[in-house]
């Protein structure tokens, strides 16, 4: 048989052979269980979230918090008292054992006892890129204390840059601007450091990250993976940074936490595991047998933050779906009042003045010149943001 | 000239005869003579009217010792033994060397063209002549002047391939019209006992033309017969059937499958594939398509105990599982035994397979080449020394490296690739994957004369794949053995086995330079077995044996790759046991309606290490009542051990599973089978009909912990659940195994479940009620069939129905760590939608010219003709505000495939 009818032949039998298709189980009334996240961070403060488990339907970012009562016990009957998301337990003994109480609509619930594992240092959180210039990856390099078992959690924060610069901005009749209302439409320069340009955006990294030294030489990892961002991504077109908090875990803590990570993604593959549900350590004091999801830590855990500048990394990607905002032609008002309202109404904003035309305005559609609008960011800049622009 | 030695040593024994009474009972003796005196002494002493050509070139030296009653056909079957031709013409006994007395003259003799070359077609018509030479005549057994006293003789023989001299195993030779039956065992042999008179003996197996022939039985005596292959006739008498078995033998839940059958059912890509077959049959199933592993009766795919040639294979696929290990060109026959398994096996609890090759062609070289999508073959097989000594070799090698390299190109991009979708989602994300596989089998069998045989075989396979540049599995199978059969007198026959199996695996990860690891595991076992086998008198057959394994197990060596790796070298302690067992049974013909099969094993296992034995008998017993020819009942029990256990926690047999040995933390399983069973054979006996049920129970059945880890623990038993496991279901088949049509269709209910054995409580799985077997598919319907066309072309067809298989799937999801974490419903609570597939094929034989040198054929099909998207798993994916469930099937469209052969 010739080559080529060989490959044919391996075409059509092969090449789309197998697909995934969209599949929906019938599985009925879901019990929907309690949720309780916080693990008891020694010389900071712990945060506590209690929420409930949702239908597979639901939308995953609907908030199912639900309000609660926390405190920190130690060994030594100590309470640790707070809001749910400052609980201060900055002063707490390491050398004692600890649990999470928490009391709800459904209940109170407690953790088992846990030691308190020391984190080892972060050395260094640095970062890769891909061969092929595609994605970047974070990279944490550390020492570990008391256990082989690590686990981060990362918390971003970025600052991103509209495509435009608008140097002016439009202020209708009869709004106050600055405390001045203006009785015409009136289009006035930026003050320094109001610019709609530049904004701010939060978000945690969704990834369970965990690593385990058990089985090296040394208690230590060398530009270990955390998680990936695309290198079209919003997060690192400008400035990145991210504030890396590392927790060291018991062996049941850890194993946890792989499991759920598994159950997450590992699934469904010819040779994949089987998802089973590892029991956490939190339960109901009014009933034993009712399951709660969840597992409860105590470490001190070590933090570090860095950051990390588009020009440094030199991916200056634009996204394909962004490459027409590029291309889109200002509009010029030839400072005409009635063109200014109808740009203004249907969603345009101003840029600046057109060159060479004097009392002319460009404009361009909001989106261009508003970050607030472009990224969902917020114009607050953070107080630790190290950077002026 | 060599001194003569000849010693006339007349006894006058009994009752003081003398010594020219001439009394049958008499003992007569010749040691060590050439043939030419041994005749002579006959001629003297028994008969003078024997006719005796001298071979020079015959150096044996004979030696008999028999009452004068039988010496002649004790003599006789001697120098049949060493290729003399015993014929009677005229009142006048003819030994010649090689070919009897032509006692008829061949067809076309007169004509002038009738060939005289030696080519293949004179083979073919000499072979035509020697069956037809068999059939045209009346066959006298044992000596007419002196009948054996009580009206019954035996007679013996070896059943063989005309062609090729090849003995046949498992072909059912049956008196016509009697009751007398038995099957050739794994060297052709056979023996019957008849009663004295006139008799027609019939011989038929599966593509074999039926042999009918005409006896006169006086005594014991031998008959040695050839059958040829058949070449398909449209019309045609049939008086067939392989159902015989059923109402013959006491054992239930066996099943066989010649490798011709396995060629003409139709598989994904067309490479012909025996564990495909093996899962056509009622009660076998897998997990889902490209699973390797097989499930018998309810129980988990490292319950069944599969040889080859002897030899255990521990990984029997290829590919992932899409082939299996097994070379189609040079097997013979595969036989499963899913119920009453023979007291000579043991070690695992719910079936054994034994695939076996073939000994090749003792006549001349011939082989075969193939070319399939997947696969290409080679195999040659011939004589070393012409009908003395013979090899067969066989080979296949993947071609399909750069397919992958095709596809994997696409990589992250879509799912709609086939191997990246049996990809865990995060490894989608990388290209370079490949896959390859190489298998060997060298086979060569050794006549060292008519009662002693000698076997060596050797089997190697090798696969490599990779998901990734980074991440590369391996994986080895290695046997070896040496056989040797014999039989001494003509009750007694044993079969010695001395071999080496081997199955390693290691991957190999680099993905992240400071974590590069090198994970190697393996098994190493040595093993012996004498099997016995001894026909104490017409009724019953003995067999017993001893058997012995030295396991050597390397459960994990952890241990860097590359030179920036931070990996300290890990490993755990090797794990080291034998295992031995005695065993003995008895197959009992009560009556020629009632029988009985019962067998004790008695196994042992000792534990190096930490010392624990563990063992006891397990029970084999089953009978048959047949009510008359054609209708049976049979029931059966039996108790297994398994010592033995793979450690997975992926529903699939796959590369990275491990095993096991049982230790004083790990119990052995234990488990027992109860069946019965209804047959009937009918329509002109060409539709067997069978009914069975079964009810089985396992405990210590391995389950897992939710977090468990399985690799390079060292407290490994912490991790794991022991569960009972309760099977039962009904498996009711109709079998057409002749005519035009032939195939079967069958339909399976049955459940397999597992319950905790700690009892109830929330730390158990699924509070300790009994939850769903992955394996557990309560209906399943599979039609395999195969319709001749013409003589070259026929059709087959294949048809799998079955009830999805039980998951454990997220019925909820919260917000846990940063991200959207799923909550699991209990164990395998949920199932994923039926299986439905159909494929079909066009098979195109080679042409019958004979003449020619080659012989090519051609398979063309399509596998899962409908299309229908069947799943082979459902999983979950966040696009960041809702989960979505996905289903993925392997083979989502119609799959067409071509096949080619050559033959030469």
């Amino acid at each position: 048989m010739k080559k080529r009818t060989v490959f044919w032949l391996w075409m059509l039998a092969v090449l789309g052979t197998a697909c995934v298709y969209d599949y929906q189980a019938e599985t009925g009334n879901l019990q929907r269980f309690v949720v309780i996240e916080g693990d008891i961070l020694i010389g900071d403060y712990t945060q506590v979230r209690v929420s409930t488990s949702g239908a597979l339907s639901d939308n995953s970012a609907a908030d199912r918090s639900i309000p609660a009562v926390a405190y920190v016990e130690a060994s030594d009957a100590t309470r640790y008292t707070g809001p749910l998301d400052a609980i201060d337990t900055r002063n707490a003994n390491p050398s004692l054992q600890y649990r999470l109480v928490v009391s709800c609509i459904h209940g109170t619930y407690m953790s088992d006892w846990v030691g308190v594992l020391l984190s080892g240092p972060i050395d260094s959180v640095g970062y890769h890129i891909s061969d092929d210039r595609q994605t970047l990856t974070m990279e944490v390099s550390s020492r570990g204390v008391d256990s082989p078992y690590f686990r981060w959690l990362a918390r971003e924060t970025w600052e991103y840059h509209t495509p435009y610069y608008a140097s002016s901005y439009f202020v209708r009749k009869g709004t106050k601007d600055h405390g001045v209302v203006y009785p015409q439409d009136t289009i006035l320069p930026f003050r320094s450091g109001e610019n709609t340009c530049y904004c701010w955006n939060d978000a945690n990294v969704p990834d369970i990250m965990t690593a385990s030294t058990e089985h090296l030489s040394e208690n230590r990892l060398v530009q270990h993976e955390l998680y990936t961002i695309g290198c079209y991504e919003q997060r690192i077109s400008y400035i990145y940074s991210v504030e890396i908090l590392q927790e060291a875990l018991s062996e049941e803590a850890y194993r946890y936490w792989e499991t759920l990570s598994k159950n997450s993604k590992d699934i469904g593959g010819l040779f994949s595991p089987e998802p089973f549900e590892m029991p956490g350590n939190i339960h109901s004091e009014r009933d034993p047998e009712e399951k709660v999801l969840g597992y409860i830590s105590a470490t001190v855990p070590s933090v570090k933050r860095v950051y990390l500048r588009s020009a440094e990394i030199k991916f200056a990607q634009i996204p394909p779906e962004d490459r027409q905002v590029y291309d889109i032609e200002s509009r010029c008002d030839y400072g005409d009042s009635k063109t200014r309202r109808w740009l203004f109404t249907n969603g345009f904003s101003v840029v600046g003045r057109t060159p060479g035309m004097p009392g002319c305005f460009d404009w361009l559609p909001t989106r261009c010149v508003n970050c607030e609008v472009w990224g969902n960011g917020t114009r607050n800049k953070p107080d630790f943001w190290p950077y002026d622009d | 000239m060599k001194p003569i030695r000849l010693f006339l040593v007349v006894v006058a024994l009994l009752y003081g005869a003398t010594l020219r009474a001439q009394s049958p009972d008499d003992v007569l003796a010749v040691s060590k003579v050439e043939a030419e005196q041994l005749v002579r002494f006959l001629q003297q002493e028994i008969d003078p009217g024997i006719f005796f050509l001298r071979d020079t070139s015959d150096k044996q030296s004979y030696t008999v010792r028999a009452k004068r009653s039988e010496f002649l056909e004790k003599a006789f079957t001697r120098l049949r033994e060493n290729g003399y031709s015993t014929t009677r013409y005229d009142g006048h006994w003819f030994i010649l060397r090689g070919k009897g007395l032509a006692l008829s003259l061949p067809d076309g003799y007169f004509r002038k063209d009738a060939p005289k070359d030696t080519s293949s077609l004179q083979d073919y018509l000499d072979a035509q002549a020697a069956v037809m030479t068999f059939q045209n005549k009346i066959y006298v057994i044992g000596d007419p002047e002196s009948p054996k006293p009580g009206g019954r003789g035996t007679v013996r023989g070896c059943v063989r391939n005309v062609a090729s001299g090849e003995p046949l195993a498992g072909i059912s030779v049956y008196v016509i019209g009697g009751k007398a039956y038995t099957l050739t065992d794994n060297y052709g042999n056979y023996k019957l006992t008849l009663p004295a008179g006139d008799a027609q003996l019939g011989f038929s197996g599966y593509s074999l033309e039926d042999l009918k022939l005409d006896l006169r039985v006086f005594g014991d005596g031998a008959l040695d017969v050839v059958m040829k292959e058949k070449v398909f006739t449209l019309k045609g008498a049939v008086v067939t059937s392989e159902g015989m078995s059923q109402h013959r033998t006491p054992q239930l839940g066996i099943e066989k499958v010649r490798v011709e059958l396995i060629k003409t059912v139709p598989v994904v890509f067309g490479e012909a594939d025996a564990l495909k077959v093996v899962l056509t049959l009622p009660g076998v199933k897998s997990v889902g398509e490209a699973a390797s592993g097989f499930n018998v009766r309810g129980g988990s795919t490292d319950q069944n105990l599969i040889l080859f040639n002897e030899g255990t294979i521990y990984n029997p696929s290829h590919m992932f599982g899409i082939l299996s290990a097994f070379n189609t060109d040079v097997i013979s026959d595969v036989e499963l035994y899913k119920s009453s398994i023979p007291a000579q096996y043991g070690g695992r609890i719910s079936s054994v397979l034994e695939v076996r090759s073939r000994a090749g062609n003792s006549k001349k070289v011939q082989g075969s080449l193939g070319l399939g999508l997947l696969t290409s073959r080679l195999h040659l097989e011939g004589p070393i020394v012409k009908d003395r000594t013979t090899f067969i070799v066989g080979a296949r090698t993947t071609y399909s490296d750069w397919m992958l390299d095709l596809l994997t190109d696409r990589s992250g991009k879509d799912h709609n690739t086939w191997l990246l979708s049996f990809l865990p989602e995060p490894s989608r994300a990388y290209g370079g994957g490949s896959a390859s596989f190489q298998d060997a089998n060298v086979g060569i069998s050794h006549k060292i004369n008519a009662r002693h045989s000698l076997h060596l075989n050797g089997y190697w396979s090798h696969d490599r794949f990779s998901f990734s540049k980074d991440t590369t599995f391996r994986y080895r199978n290695l046997n070896g053995s040496v056989k040797w059969h014999g039989s001494f007198g003509d009750n007694h026959s044993v079969t010695a086995v001395a071999g080496y199996d081997s199955y390693g695996y290691n991957i190999e990860n680099t993905f992240d330079p400071s974590l590069g690891y090198l994970l190697t595991t393996g098994v190493d076992q040595w093993f012996a077995k004498f099997n016995f086998k001894s026909s104490v008198t017409d009724a019953h057959t003995l067999s017993y044996g001893v058997q012995a394994t030295l396991y050597d197990l390397n459960p994990g060596i952890y241990e860097a790759a590359g030179d920036s790796s931070l990996v300290a070298r890990r490993a755990l302690d090797p794990e080291r046991a034998v295992e031995g067992a005695l065993y003995a049974g008895d197959t009992w013909m009560i009556t020629d309606a009632f029988s009985v099969d019962a067998g004790i094993r008695l196994s042992m296992f000792f534990r190096a290490g930490d010392g624990k034995r563990w063992g006891g008998p397990e029970y084999r017993i089953s009978g048959k009542y047949s009510f008359n020819d054609v209708t049976s009942v049979k029931a059966g029990f039996n108790t297994m051990r398994q010592y033995v256990h793979m450690i997975s926690n992926s529903i699939n047999v796959s590369p990275t599973d491990s095993w096991r040995l049982s230790s004083s933390r790990i119990r052995p399983q234990e488990g027992w089978q109860a069946a019965a069973g209804f047959y009937r054979t009918m329509l002109d006996n060409t539709v067997d009909f069978s009914v069975e049920g079964y009810w089985k129970h396992v405990d210590h059945f391995i389950d897992y912990k939710g977090g468990a880890v399985l690799v390079m623990n060292p407290n490994l038993a912490d991790d794991l659940i022991e569960t009972e496991n309760r099977s039962y279901g009904v498996e009711v088949m109709l079998k057409k195994t002749v005519g035009k049509l032939n195939g079967w269709v069958s339909y399976t209910w049955s459940r397999s479940l597992l319950r905790d054995m700690a009892g109830p409580g929330t730390q158990s799985i699924n509070n300790g009620n009994w939850y769903n077997a992955p394996y557990d598919k309560p209906h399943d319907v599979k039609l395999v069939g195969n319709y001749k066309l013409t003589h070259r072309y026929s059709l087959s067809f294949n048809l799998d129905y079955s009830t999805g298989r039980p998951v454990t799937i997220p019925v909820g999801q919260y917000v846990y760590g940063g991200g959207v974490r799923l909550v699991y419903s209990d164990r395998n609570a949920y199932r994923i939608p039926d299986y439905f597939r159909l494929d079909l094929a066009v098979i195109v034989e080679p042409g019958h010219y004979l003449k020619q040198l080659t012989h090519m054929s051609f398979t063309f099909g399509c596998y899962n003709v409908t299309g229908r998207r069947n799943p082979y798993s459902v999983f979950y994916s966040s696009d960041g505000n809702k989960i979505s469930g996905h289903m993925l099937s392997v083979f989502a469209v119609p799959v067409p495939y071509v096949n080619f052969n050559l033959k030469f």
